[in-house]
């Protein structure tokens, strides 16, 4: 069978996939809820713009401000959050390996087994994970326009300068993402020894990262010091706003190099990867069944530790027991609590170090800025992988909810259950990030603030990347359902999150305040809402199963 | 190939593995040097407890899964080495098969066709017969997705015959059949063993593997415990030994040995 007969089946598929999705109740619900959202915010945004009568909005927000417990800092820390999780979820889009992402547990029955050659399969499944990704930046720039729209006013960033940064970053994805699969075929053509192997695919993890980094390089002028990277650009730009710092231009001239030398590189890797493929077919085929049945150990390390189930007095806390004992003893656990672990140290070592380099080094005042943006830059690689693990109580929930059919257990406390557990992971990292950026910006307020705000960030951040369908695509009926929802619903979502800020900038204070009060509680009702979707989802689908 | 050369693949065994063996990472040893020959037209029960390595030698024959040691040939074709010739000539039906949740019945059978490039008519003819055999007619534009487990295992099977492979090997076929479609399934293999098509099943039913089987391979522990005919398994349970104690009685054996 040829590639292009393949490529043709996969896209028929997808569209058959979306116009199944279309039909479903669920789907048209959280899109009629979205909208509804958005009208609401947009109604807000003219009441508060054209209607609010002005001589009141001072002591309005005067009010709040003198209640000490927000402020523009603390707009702008919530703004900063969110702008993060964003760029975690395309730095996520960017590396991956194609095939795997969108093999499904039925290609391996039908495709696998029949004459078709790796390369031709490898080339169908990366064509079709395209439109999936574009879709993803389009979001993402969506997300941000209102906030280029500011810049172009304030700084000159010109939109079309955006719209070019965006592809960029779209390409920049793809030969990433090539460039990954590749190093799969060579590490498995290969026949080292296992720590060599990793060691190997670690380093090119850092040189990836490190060269898009580089490719993508307007200059930031910190401390005096040029420094051309780019994410240090956003998280510079980021924190100079939160401490009224001046901002750094965009270079139209770095960015149209970087985009020739992408356009290069692109067909290279392209073909690279297709090369490469043919050569480790049955190795690349073994592979993604073992991947996609889930053989193998399904304990890790954590279990070890000794941690056992032990009988609770109520289902409740049973059913909490379980999802902590279960939850220790998933494989990759371990990678899991190190890197909370990790973030914690590093937030205590960043603020017992900044006052030492302060004492000893005779160093201009915004160094201190390259603190922040280190740590900004940390957080960016680290908690999409820490994020995407809190969708654990998510998953496997057949087996929870064929118990506790059986159990006396109601599902209002299933569900709360479940969601205490959700909220481990989101509020685990929020707490060094708040305590930090509290203690730069010296106010101590900032900390119940963040709190507030960044776990459901977090979980804003992984049900987008839920809805990437990147980690867990050839999972159950309620797992595929829900990532389209969520995909479309995205842009809404950013929009709550960034609409405030955009007030709040435009000199509008107390409808900003107002705006972001009432964008957590949208934020708190939308996770309560989607641990609630799916666990509705999940029980009809176990009905079905019956 | 010139008219004069011999296409390997015309009197070769339909399966021949060479002291296959596979290891797997967490040093389970699932399979030990296993070596089978099974000749054309033929359904060939391959019978064993759980966990003996059924599934995993199904895999390695199918290309799934490669072998740690030895070789495995379909139909005189190396499946590591030529493993897009080989695969022609096989068809598989897991023990568990997952389906394209959002493709209707229909435009499943018509991807086969694609996949296998099976020219139209050809298609057309063998989807109505099967269709109509495994009575899945009013099936055809639901989504494989919302099928019950048995129909689609039935939809499976349609879907695995309309390319008639020259080798089947099915993976418990008759497990979520319900005793009408096994009916049918029994007396399908018959009928396509007759046609010169070699069929591997493993199953647990000692029952089904007496009625529809000429030939047996028990294995336990990845090793090959005993083979033959089921003419020899026959006589060896004569004298009020039924099938059940005879196949457990070398179980037993093999596991002293």
């Amino acid at each position: 069978m040829g590639t292009r007969t393949l490529i043709r089946w996969e896209y028929r598929r997808l569209l058959s996939y979306l116009r199944n999705v279309l039909h479903r109740p669920a789907f048209l619900v959280v899109q009629i809820v979205s909208f509804a959202i958005v009208g609401l915010v947009l109604f807000l945004l003219w009441f508060l713009i054209f209607v609010f009568p002005e001589e009141m909005r001072a002591p309005l927000y005067w009010l709040f401000v003198d209640s000490g417990l927000l402020g523009p800092n603390s707009i702008l820390l919530a703004y900063a959050i969110a702008s993060l999780i964003t760029i975690q979820q395309i730095f996520k889009a960017l590396l991956g390996c194609p095939l795997a992402e969108e093999v499904e547990a039925a290609d391996v029955d039908i495709i696998f087994t029949a004459p078709v050659r790796a390369n031709s399969i490898f080339i169908a499944k990366y064509a079709r994970s395209i439109p999936r990704r574009l879709l993803f930046f389009i979001y993402a720039g969506v997300a941000f326009l209102p906030v280029i729209v500011f810049f172009s006013l304030e700084y000159g960033a010109s939109f079309n300068l955006f719209a070019l940064a965006i592809f960029m970053m779209f390409l920049l994805g793809e030969v990433g993402a090539l460039a990954t699969h590749s190093l799969y075929c060579i590490r498995k053509s290969a026949t080292k020894p296992r720590f060599f192997s990793r060691l190997f695919r670690l380093l090119f993890y850092f040189g990836l990262v490190f060269g898009a980094l580089i490719l993508l390089s307007p200059v930031v002028p910190i401390g005096g010091l040029g420094l051309p990277l780019p994410i240090f650009t956003l998280a510079y730009l980021i924190v100079a706003l939160c401490t009224n710092g001046q901002l750094a231009p965009f270079d139209p001239f770095t960015l149209n190099i970087t985009l020739v030398f992408l356009i290069i590189l692109y067909p290279v890797f392209l073909f690279l990867a297709r090369h490469l493929t043919n050569a480790v077919g049955p190795e690349l085929f073994e592979d993604l069944v073992t991947t996609t049945q889930r053989k193998g150990p399904v304990v890790g390390v954590l279990s070890r530790i000794g941690l056992s189930f032990q009988v609770a007095g109520s289902p409740f806390r049973t059913l909490l027991r379980k999802d902590i004992v279960t939850g220790l003893r998933k494989p990759g656990k371990a990678f899991y609590w190190a890197g909370i672990a990790v973030n914690y140290i590093i937030v205590l070592f960043l603020i017992l170090l900044s006052p030492i380099i302060h004492l000893v080094l005779p160093l201009p005042g915004d160094i201190f800025v390259f603190a922040p943006t280190l740590y900004s830059l940390l957080l960016i690689l680290i908690t999409p992988l820490l994020a995407i693990t809190a969708a654990d109580p998510f998953r496997g929930e057949y087996g929870s909810l064929y118990l506790i059919r059986l159990a006396q257990i109601t599902p209002i406390k299933v569900a709360l259950g479940k969601f205490l557990m959700y909220l481990v992971t989101p509020v685990l990292i929020a707490i060094p990030f708040a305590f930090y950026f509290a203690l730069i910006l010296g106010n101590l307020n900032l900390i119940i603030v963040a709190l507030a705000i960044l776990p459901h960030a977090v979980v804003l951040s992984t049900a987008m990347g839920i809805s990437m369908g990147s980690r867990y695509p050839y999972a159950t009926q309620t797992q595929t359902q829900i990532p389209v929802s969520l995909m479309i619903s995205y842009p809404v979502l950013s929009w709550i999150i960034i609409a405030p800020v955009a007030v709040l900038l435009l000199g509008f204070f107390a409808g900003g305040i107002a705006l972001m009060l009432l964008a957590s509680l949208i934020l708190s009702a939308y996770s309560v809402g989607l641990l609630l979707i799916l666990l509705g989802l999940a029980a009809r689908a176990f009905k079905y199963i019956e | 190939m010139s008219s004069t050369e011999k296409d390997p693949t015309e009197d070769s065994p339909a399966i021949e593995t060479f002291h296959l063996s596979k290891l797997f990472p967490q040093r389970v040893l699932a399979v030990n040097r296993l070596n089978l020959k099974i000749g054309r037209g033929v359904i060939h029960a391959l019978v064993g407890p759980n966990g003996a390595g059924k599934t995993t030698t199904m895999q390695m024959l199918v290309g799934l899964s490669r072998p740690t040691r030895g070789s495995v040939f379909i139909c005189g074709l190396d499946m590591l080495r030529e493993a897009w010739r080989a695969k022609e000539h096989i068809g598989f039906l897991p023990d568990s098969p997952s389906a394209y949740e959002s493709l209707r019945v229909d435009e499943f059978l018509r991807f086969i066709a694609s996949l296998y490039q099976i020219p139209k008519d050809v298609f057309e003819e063998r989807r109505v017969r099967y269709v109509e055999l495994f009575e899945i007619g009013s099936y055809l534009h639901k989504y494989m997705g919302s099928l019950s487990r048995g129909m689609l295992q039935r939809s499976l099977l349609c879907g695995l015959l309309i390319r008639k492979p020259t080798v089947l090997v099915m993976d418990e076929p008759h497990y979520s059949l319900d005793p009408e479609g096994g009916y049918v399934l029994k007396q399908l293999l018959r009928d396509l063993a007759k046609e010169g098509h070699t069929i591997l099943l493993s199953t647990h039913v000692l029952s089904i593997a007496e009625e529809i089987c000429q030939e047996f391979t028990i294995i336990s522990q990845g090793v090959k415990v005993a083979e033959g005919t089921v003419k020899d398994l026959r006589s060896h349970i004569e004298g009020g030994v039924t099938l059940e104690e005879y196949y457990i009685s070398i179980l037993q054996r093999s596991e002293q040995d």
